[in-house]
């Protein structure tokens, strides 16, 4: 992957990945995801899946929130270069 | 001096931040649940008197948001923002997790502006401090133009100044002007701040990580939660035991007592029958049956809960619920209803889909709750006699049972989304919240007195009439048979089909008030004295005239029927609707009825010589 390409949706994300908020796809779940957090320009963490795999842990703001691949989906994550930095989470 | 003036506080924050536990430990017992009025919302009012004047703290339901989404967010915002028939609170406690300070700085916000005086409550500062997470709650109050507490209320660090602190909000502090601002700018905002007010060394979350990696791994989940179940299951029924025969042996002799004042003070002998052996009896049967279990399977469930295992369940059970049209959290509920019934189907509000809601409320029943599952077990003990089982019968048995439940709500609820209850998954979120060590007495004496409030609450309520009844059907004759006898007599034709007879399902059917009457009335209807004997011991010669079939059949009914009267009027009050709430009756009646005649008809074949 190259620095500053990767658009991808938040759901495509794999377990210990990293990326921040680009955008988001305005579906049913949307308003309830600003309010939890995600916002344009903060980090998001993937930090487990469940056992069937249909749902993923996502950490951000301090805190782990669950969803759906279906309404991780309407995330959409960029990788920025050097985005290895304790940007937010942890907090 | 002292001032006498009562304020109105709300007490608001996001879910799972410790607000009950600042509740609970602001008001003690002096606490109520309430309804607002002409609304479906309940919520918990306190009180707490301290010199600069008397708190009354109203539990505003735990929102992510004053954008309502649901009942409770509504009511919330209500009170809150105002502009409803609720009526405004004179100044709003917000409080907040320590730990993931930034995310509950975005609620906090939204309630700053809406211009009401807000102190902000910054509780688990303890955990924070574990985790190596520190805030720094003057620069917060500084820049957020409010004042802000740092608590830890599980300790009761902090909630004098709390208190003092919100009383002299609603005693001088002015609204000021709402003002309107969007979500996105809301969160940047809480991003600055927390960025400038929070330190952490090292990663927190290191605890979570790990053990959800065992609680939540692919292949360690589901044993983890078997064994989890299997473990409160067992301490629940091994210690349940002795107390209810404590119980039992303590009514028996009270009853007795009763009886010789009563006959002593002349009272016609009908009267003082129908007062000891109809009424108190059946009162007493509930309350000694059902008590001892609910007062360990609660606190139990609530330190799980409290600990932040849950989400985790219904985490890990997603995927299958997905399958059947329905939702993980309905895995919660169920649990729930293992306890009982009633509450199972009130748990089910955690489930934002009303669709998905509505399958949770009509498969609930499914789980055998702690009413019925003495019922399971003494017949399954009684048939393991009689098919000269061992030992491990029973246990294997109520483990098969139950297995039974889980999957006939998993088929079911199957069935309901793809013809009643139509439509498409729903998105929901679930907080893993971080995990957390409660504060084991207060959980254990906060549950277990609410739930032997509930229990004798129940028991003069419901029990109490239907043992009159009960007494009536057996001591009242007509045409020289007891009512009792025609009751049974009219239902032995359908209780064959079913593979029982008349006894046995009019037992079941006078023990709708509480399943725990079941095997009472069996054991009356199987007597030959005729005698209303609901406080004798449990006695399983008096099923020597049944078959194996009769019992297992009686089985299968125990966990397949109409739901106890308490969870039907609970149903009633969740969905409003007459049709809803018949349908939970029918649903699990009309399985057990299929279930019972095909097993009736199996065994019947002449394939058994």
């Amino acid at each position: 992957m190259t620095d500053g390409e990767g658009i991808f949706p938040l759901s495509a994300l794999p377990v210990d990945g990293r990326g921040t908020v680009a955008g988001f796809l305005e579906t049913e779940i949307t308003p309830r995801l600003r309010e939890l957090g995600f916002s344009r320009g903060v980090a998001v963490e993937c930090v487990g899946r469940n056992p069937g795999g249909g749902m993923s842990a996502y950490k951000l703001r301090g805190s782990v929130i669950a969803l759906r691949r279906e309404d991780a989906s309407s995330v959409i994550l960029e990788v920025l270069p050097s985005s290895t930095e304790e940007n937010g989470d942890g907090k | 001096m002292e001032n006498k003036t009562t304020y109105t506080v709300a007490l608001a924050g996001n879910p799972n931040v410790g607000k009950s536990t600042v509740f609970n430990a602001l008001t003690g017992l002096r606490q109520h649940t309430g309804n607002w009025t002409g609304k479906t919302v309940s919520c918990a009012v306190g009180y707490r008197d301290i010199p600069e004047g008397s708190l009354r703290l109203v539990d505003v339901p735990g929102a992510y948001s004053l954008d309502p989404r649901s009942p409770d967010e509504a009511a919330a915002a209500e009170m809150i923002a105002g502009g409803g028939d609720i009526g405004r609170a004179e100044a709003v406690i917000v409080v907040c997790d320590a730990c993931c300070l930034e995310r509950c700085l975005i609620f906090a916000l939204q309630v700053i502006n809406t211009g009401i005086p807000t102190v902000l409550c910054i509780n688990l500062v303890d955990e924070a401090r574990r985790r190596g997470i520190s805030v720094d709650t003057e620069k917060l109050s500084r820049l957020l133009g409010v004042p802000a507490v740092p608590c830890a209320a599980r300790r009761g660090e902090g909630l004098d100044v709390l208190c003092r602190e919100a009383v002299a909000l609603a005693r001088y502090a002015e609204e000021k002007p709402a003002v309107t601002e969007d979500i996105e700018s809301v969160s940047c905002r809480a991003e600055r701040v927390s960025r400038q007010c929070v330190r952490t060394d090292g990663n927190s979350g290191e605890r979570e990580k790990r053990l959800d990696c065992i609680l939540t791994g692919k292949y360690t989940a589901y044993p983890v939660m078997i064994l989890l179940i299997a473990i409160v299951f067992f301490i629940t029924l091994k210690g349940a035991t002795p107390l209810s025969d404590g119980l039992q042996w303590l009514f028996t002799r009270l009853i007795f007592w009763t009886e010789a004042v009563l006959l002593n003070v002349k009272l016609p002998t009908w009267i003082v029958s129908a007062l000891c052996d109809g009424i108190l009896a059946t009162m007493f049967r509930v309350v000694a049956v059902m008590l001892p279990p609910m007062a360990i399977f609660f606190p139990l469930f609530t330190l799980i809960e409290d600990v932040g295992y849950l989400p985790r369940v219904a985490y890990n059970f997603d995927d299958t619920f997905k399958r059947c049209g329905a939702c993980g959290k309905q895995s919660l509920s169920m649990m729930m209803g293992l306890g009982c019934n009633a509450a199972g189907v009130t748990g089910c509000r955690i489930i934002d889909s009303p669709r998905e809601r509505m399958i949770a409320i009509l498969t609930n029943s499914f789980m055998p709750c702690n009413g019925r599952l003495p019922v399971l077990a003494a017949f399954a003990a009684c048939l393991g006699t009689m098919i000269g089982a061992g030992d491990m019968f029973e246990t294997v048995a109520m483990c098969l049972f139950l297995s039974m439940g889980v999957f006939a709500t998993f088929g079911v609820s199957a069935f309901l989304s793809s013809t009643l209850l139509r439509g498409e998954a729903s998105s929901f979120t679930l907080e893993l919240v971080p995990y957390r060590l409660p504060k084991l007495r207060d959980v254990f004496v906060r549950s277990a007195l609410d739930r032997t409030v509930f229990v004798l609450g129940r028991a003069v309520a419901v029990a109490a009439p239907a043992g009159l009844v009960i007494w009536t059907l057996v001591s009242c004759s007509y045409g020289g048979v007891s009512l009792m006898e025609h009751l049974t007599s009219l239902l032995d034709p359908i209780g064959k089909i079913l593979g029982m007879d008349g006894v046995m399902l009019s037992a079941f059917v006078l023990a709708l008030p509480a399943a725990e009457l079941t095997v009472p009335l069996m054991l009356m209807g199987y007597s030959a004295s005729g005698d209303v004997v609901l406080s004798s011991a449990m006695s399983t010669e008096a099923f020597a005239g049944l078959s194996a079939v009769n019992l297992l059949c009686a089985m299968i009914f125990t966990l397949f029927h109409w739901p106890c009267s308490t969870a039907v009027i609970t149903v009633y009050k969740e969905t409003h609707s007459v049709k809803w709430t018949l349908l939970s009756v029918l649903v699990p009646t009309g399985v057990g009825c299929a279930l019972c005649a095909f097993v009736n008809l199996l065994f019947s074949l002449p394939l058994w010589t």
